[in-house]
């Protein structure tokens, strides 16, 4: 018997280190982190992992976000496109407040 | 001097074995898009405040409610993040910093500055003084 697994279900589970996790509990970010990650599997096919952690900004501490990196293969112009497509659907369905707490990298491997 | 300069150093020191020239270069990456920035803001009469200023940059575009403007500040702010964990993260994986990532750095600053140009620097100088008259202090 075959066994289908269902795109959401083979969805890269992102790893969240423990500040991380106290900045998205502080700031009711769980909503927005999950669409997030939605989002960028839906613009990374080649997507292998997410880990999100936070920071402080060392030149404001007025300011502080949730890292989230990603690691996708892909070649460069592909990954490029990949994050406007990215980026402008993260635009459209999450508020400008709740995207100031984020910041998005892509390493690609 | 035109802070476009700076991405001929990012060129530059792209490519290096040394993994601080790397993260230079995606250093002045950033600095090249965020000067060439407000350099044309402030042609136009648009000065944000020095404290902050990155940050504030960002809000602003976001603030226009401008669409090409809204995608230019998530990157930017994206970028600087990456500029931030290149200048003062030593522990981060050097990974992080690899030609390919020095690569997407140029690629990404190189982007931020075609939609600038397509939204045209005096529309996004006109937006971004309307905002300013709207909100009357920085965001």
């Amino acid at each position: 018997m075959s066994t289908t697994v269902s795109p959401r279900q083979a969805q890269v589970v992102p790893i969240i280190d423990k500040a991380a996790a106290a900045f998205a509990d502080q700031h009711g970010l769980w909503p927005d982190l999950d669409l997030a990650v939605e989002l960028l599997h839906d613009a990374h096919p080649g997507l292998m992992a997410v880990q999100v952690s936070h920071v402080i900004d060392p030149e404001s501490t007025d300011y502080e976000y949730l890292r989230v990196e990603s690691r996708a293969a892909g070649d460069l112009e592909e990954i490029l496109d990949h994050e406007d497509q990215f980026c402008a659907a993260l635009c459209g369905r999450m508020d400008a407040e709740r995207r100031c707490f984020f910041a998005f990298t892509v390493i690609i491997i | 001097m035109d802070p476009w300069q700076f991405l001929i150093v990012a060129e530059q020191l792209r490519d290096s074995d040394l993994e601080a020239a790397r993260r230079s270069s995606i250093s002045r990456s950033y600095y090249a898009a965020y000067n060439e920035t407000v350099t044309s803001l402030r042609e136009r009469d648009v000065t944000l405040p020095e404290r902050d200023a990155h940050e504030k940059l960002c809000r602003c575009l976001t603030g226009t409610g401008h669409q090409a403007l809204a995608l230019i500040a998530e990157h930017l702010r994206w970028l600087r993040l990456d500029r931030v964990a290149a200048d003062y993260d030593m522990a981060a994986n050097p990974d992080t910093f690899s030609t390919i990532e020095t690569a997407r750095a140029l690629g990404r600053a190189r982007r931020i500055r075609q939609q600038f140009v397509s939204v045209g620097a005096d529309t996004a100088a006109g937006l971004i003084a309307d905002y300013l008259r709207r909100t009357r202090q920085m965001p």
